[in-house]
């Protein structure tokens, strides 16, 4: 398991109150998954209601960061709030569009964008796509 | 310490009437009062200051006064009623206001004690003398006096002391009785008494209670107002049974040869201090006699059976104990005032510390001077020495000075008398005795049983904790060693044998575990270690040893191995779980499903687990012929790992293949699959590929959940197949699945797989990719070879496990 030398780093801004933006470096697999859950979790509690993910510093996703992404993604949806992510490396890109998250996470260029989406987002609850 | 003999004045001496002694030293017993009689604790003292006094001088020279500030540290003690520091500090603060050495200044302060002791007694004897009968008194003693001193023997001496001393006081009869050796009394002379009275009572042997026993017992003077209310036999009671009875012991330097009794016809009254005196002066007139009094008979040969000194300080030399050699010391009256240490053994330890030189030839009192206090050992060494009567006591407190600090000490005492010497022992419970005891307190703490076994002889000595751990009574007979297998549980025998051999045929230290049956049924858990012990020649003779027990931490140990097993049983379990996932797993997909038999269509599939047992998986295929005759394809792999990911699977490929029985497209039942994994699987989410082909017009219709496309593997070219809209399953209450379309050709080849085949960290999805598609590319001649290929030649590197389904058109 090459990973373990590859300890994921996490750094949280707050752009605006409830706005929590992550800037995530490293591989995003099973074993660091619970790294950035630890810090979503925390932001939430908190009482952020949107979630800028900056992934263009993540090489590599499993499906255990995905879940992170959807479970994050349930929590705010109802509140109303939304996830955002931004920048994603083309293999991490990929994922998202392979599992068909990127259909439903919004996915911008950078957190500017984000931001203005986050913006529209909260005035209206943001439906699923299909 | 000096063992000169400076000439000194005795304490008493000033005081003393001119002319014959006749009470050397003791005028004060008579009116003093209790507690300043020169023979009490205090009047020692006295005397003992008064006479150092005398050596003060010497002392002086000798610049060895330390046992006269000692003892002026002792009179401060008494006298200020404060503790010896604090007399210390008192002493040297006078000290310097006197402007004296501290050893003048504490002559001084002896002195002064001692000035008032003087006072008092000659007091005391001024009353006594000048009494209104004093005169005619001392007619009388003169006149006893020269009789007795005239007479040859005791029975003259008795006569005399009748005649002239005692009629007149009333009395109607006199006995004298010396004081032997061995404890009784003979009957040396009696006036008075009929001779046939005298024959009888001749002699009473040691320990018979009688008139003059007590006498020698008590040491002092007894009077008996009526003999029939003592209750005590003695000579001639028959003649006067309610008369009164005098009980006088008689002796010179401290040393009690005998007692003088005297008989009065009627109850006697207490009598008056002057009679008293008279009494006692009368038995000191009789005690020369009774020095020099042989025995008529066989008896006679106590001085020849008395150690001299010399015998005795060979005799301490060979004991174990401490032992002190004391010969009396008197002063020049012949009055005992001290005992000279004469000797100290080998074995002799200070309580204060300090070296035996300084003990050896000192004064009993100067060495120790709280002996006269409340320990009494002084008074004990007094009255063996007077009496004869050994005295023997265990756990004796004696004060010792240790740096002017009182130390109390426990020790067992014993003190006889020999020939005119007394041995002094005693056993401090010091350090070695202190540890003998801690020793036992471990041995008994520890369940440590010792024992010694004499292989010549068969003796056997346990310690008491050896019985107690065997279960058996002190009063039993120890288990010798070969006896042991048959206490011990029959699966030991063994082991016991092996520590027998060791010990006793190869005569090596040996040591073995067992369990003890003791007779009460209890087993206990004993580990018993033993040394052989030879003797000159080398043969065995002793095995020594000892047993614990060990079953507290033997049950400890059986806890851990309990608490192993379970770990071991936990570590099975997970075992089981894993192989009941497994079991599951091929329950579900045998890992080499026989081949789907369809017309024009190869089916096959591969499932390998994944290597690590944590690791065992959520994937899942499926490939069945539906009732509508098409083909339902599927690969989904449930996220995570273990039992959960695996029952999750489990639910979703059911229900996959429940749902298609309905005859809908692929893309509606990703969508009910995802209701399904939402709401109904406790496993977070999914990824599927479902795909139905129609084998009469070779369509393949197919939807992805976040899954990998298929690779359509079509002459030398293998391509995905286009990644279809859809999201992954149970991440949201409701999706919708984009479906797929195509037209299959004899010889394509569609494989479907789940991200355990490709998924490599070290490298983009899009390398991955390539690399299956170049595997996949050079087709073998069968779809079996080709699945087998690419498992064998994956390049994932995450130990997943992996499914795949292939088809071929034939």
């Amino acid at each position: 398991m090459p990973i373990a030398q590859n300890p994921l780093s996490v750094e949280v801004t707050l752009p605006r109150a409830d706005v929590a933006l992550l800037t995530v470096e490293g591989y995003l697999d099973v074993d660091t998954a619970t790294e950035l859950q630890a810090h979503l979790a925390n932001q939430l509690h908190h009482g952020r209601r949107h979630f800028l993910l900056d992934l263009s510093g993540v090489p590599f996703m499993d499906s255990s960061g995905m879940n992170i992404i959807l479970r994050v993604y349930q929590e705010v949806r109802d509140k109303p709030g939304s996830v955002h992510i931004i920048a994603p490396t083309p293999a991490v890109r990929r994922i998202l569009d392979l599992t068909g998250v990127s259909i439903t996470v919004p996915v911008s260029e950078d957190a500017d964008e984000a931001l203005a989406l986050a913006d529209r987002v909260s005035d209206r609850p943001e439906e699923p796509q299909a | 310490m000096t063992t000169s003999e400076p000439p000194r004045e005795p304490a008493a001496s000033e005081s003393r009437p001119p002319g014959p002694s006749v009470s050397p030293g003791r005028p004060a017993d008579a009116q003093a009062p209790a507690g300043t009689s020169p023979t009490s604790p205090v009047g020692r003292l006295a005397a003992t200051v008064e006479r150092l006094r005398g050596e003060v001088r010497s002392a002086q020279a000798e610049a060895d006064g330390r046992a006269l500030i000692e003892l002026a540290k002792g009179i401060l003690v008494e006298r200020l009623g404060c503790g010896p520091a604090q007399a210390a500090r008192q002493l040297a603060e006078l000290t310097g206001r006197a402007r004296m050495t501290p050893l003048e200044f504490a002559v001084e302060v002896i002195n002064q004690a001692a000035r008032d002791r003087v006072t008092e007694v000659t007091d005391a004897f001024l009353t006594a003398t000048t009494a209104p009968d004093s005169e005619s008194a001392a007619v009388r003693l003169r006149a006893a006096e020269s009789g007795a001193l005239a007479a040859d023997d005791a029975q003259a001496v008795a006569d005399s002391l009748l005649e002239h001393a005692l009629r007149p006081l009333g009395a109607v009869a006199v006995a004298v009785w010396a004081a032997d050796p061995d404890g009784s009394l003979t009957l040396a002379g009696s006036a008075g008494f009929s001779q046939v009275e005298a024959t009888r009572w001749r002699y009473v042997p040691p320990e018979v209670d009688t008139v003059a026993r007590r006498g020698l017992t008590e040491r002092s003077g007894q009077w008996f107002t009526s003999l029939a209310e003592t209750g005590l036999p003695t000579i001639g009671r028959h003649l006067h049974p309610d008369g009164g009875r005098v009980s006088m012991p008689t002796g010179t330097g401290g040393r009690i040869h005998g007692v003088l009794e005297i008989a009065w016809p009627r109850p006697l009254e207490p009598q008056p201090p002057q009679v008293v005196r008279q009494v006692e002066a009368l038995a000191e007139l009789c005690a020369h006699t009774l020095e020099t009094h042989t025995l008529p008979d066989v008896l006679t040969t106590e001085p020849g059976v008395l150690p001299d000194v010399t015998e005795l300080m060979d005799l301490a030399d060979g004991l174990h104990d401490p032992a002190l050699v004391l010969v009396p010391h008197t002063d020049a009256s012949g009055q005992l005032v001290d005992f000279r240490i004469l000797h100290v053994n080998t074995r002799f330890l200070d309580p204060a510390g300090r070296p035996r030189a300084m003990v050896s030839g000192a004064l009993l009192l100067e060495a120790y001077p709280l002996a006269a206090g409340r320990s009494e050992l002084f008074q004990h060494v007094e009255r063996v020495y007077a009496t004869g009567e050994p005295f023997r006591a265990e756990r004796m407190h004696l004060t010792a000075l240790v740096d002017e600090v009182p130390l109390s000490t426990v020790a067992d005492i014993s003190i006889s008398r020999h020939g005119g010497s007394v041995l002094l022992l005693w056993r401090i419970e010091d350090e070695t005795a202190r540890l003998a005891s801690l020793l036992q307190h471990a041995q008994r703490l520890g369940r440590i049983g010792g024992f010694e076994e004499n292989l010549l002889t068969g003796e056997i000595t346990w310690n008491g904790q050896l019985f107690s751990l065997y279960g058996r009574p002190p009063t039993s007979a120890p288990v010798p060693l070969e006896e042991l297998p048959a206490h011990a549980h029959a699966d030991d025998a063994a082991a016991i044998r092996r520590f027998l051999r060791t010990l006793l045929h190869h005569r090596r230290p040996a040591s073995a575990a067992f369990r003890l049956q003791r007779p009460d049924g209890v087993t206990r858990h004993i580990r018993v270690v033993a040394e052989p012990v030879l003797d000159t020649d080398g043969r065995l003779f002793v095995v020594r040893g000892a047993y614990q027990d060990i079953s507290a931490q033997h049950w400890t140990e059986v806890a851990l191995s309990a608490t192993r097993d379970q770990l071991a049983h936990t570590e099975q379990q997970a075992d089981e779980h894993y192989r009941l996932t497994l079991q599951l797993q091929h329950a579900i997909m045998p890992p080499t499903q026989a081949p789907l038999r369809m017309p024009d269509l190869q089916v096959a599939v591969r499932y390998q687990p994944a290597e690590t047992e944590q690791l065992v998986g959520g994937d899942w295929y499926d490939a069945v012929v539906l009732p509508s005759k098409k083909v339902l394809l599927c690969v989904g792999d449930v996220a995570g790992h273990g039992i959960h990911a695996a029952t999750s699977m489990v639910v979703l490929r059911n229900a996959l293949r429940g749902l298609a029985v309905t005859g809908a497209g692929p893309g509606q039942l990703l969508s009910w699959l995802n209701t399904v994994a939402h709401y109904l699987t406790s496993a977070g989410t999914a990824t599927a590929v479902c795909a139905l082909y129609d084998p009469e017009r070779h369509t393949l219709r197919w939807a992805r959940a976040g899954h990998l496309p298929p690779v359509l593997v079509r002459g030398s070219e293998a391509t995905p197949l286009p990644l279809v809209k859809g999201v992954l399953l149970g991440a949201f209450p409701e999706a919708r699945y984009e479906e797929g379309e195509m037209q299959l050709a004899s010889d394509d080849t569609l494989l479907m797989y789940t991200d355990g085949l490709i998924e490599r960290r070290d490298r983009s999805m899009e390398d991955s990719m390539s690399h299956l598609l170049a595997m996949a590319r050079n087709a073998p001649h069968t779809l079996d070879q080709q699945l087998d290929r690419l498992l064998t030649y994956s390049r994932s590197d995450t130990d997943d496990d992996t499914c795949i389904v292939g088809i071929r058109v034939v």
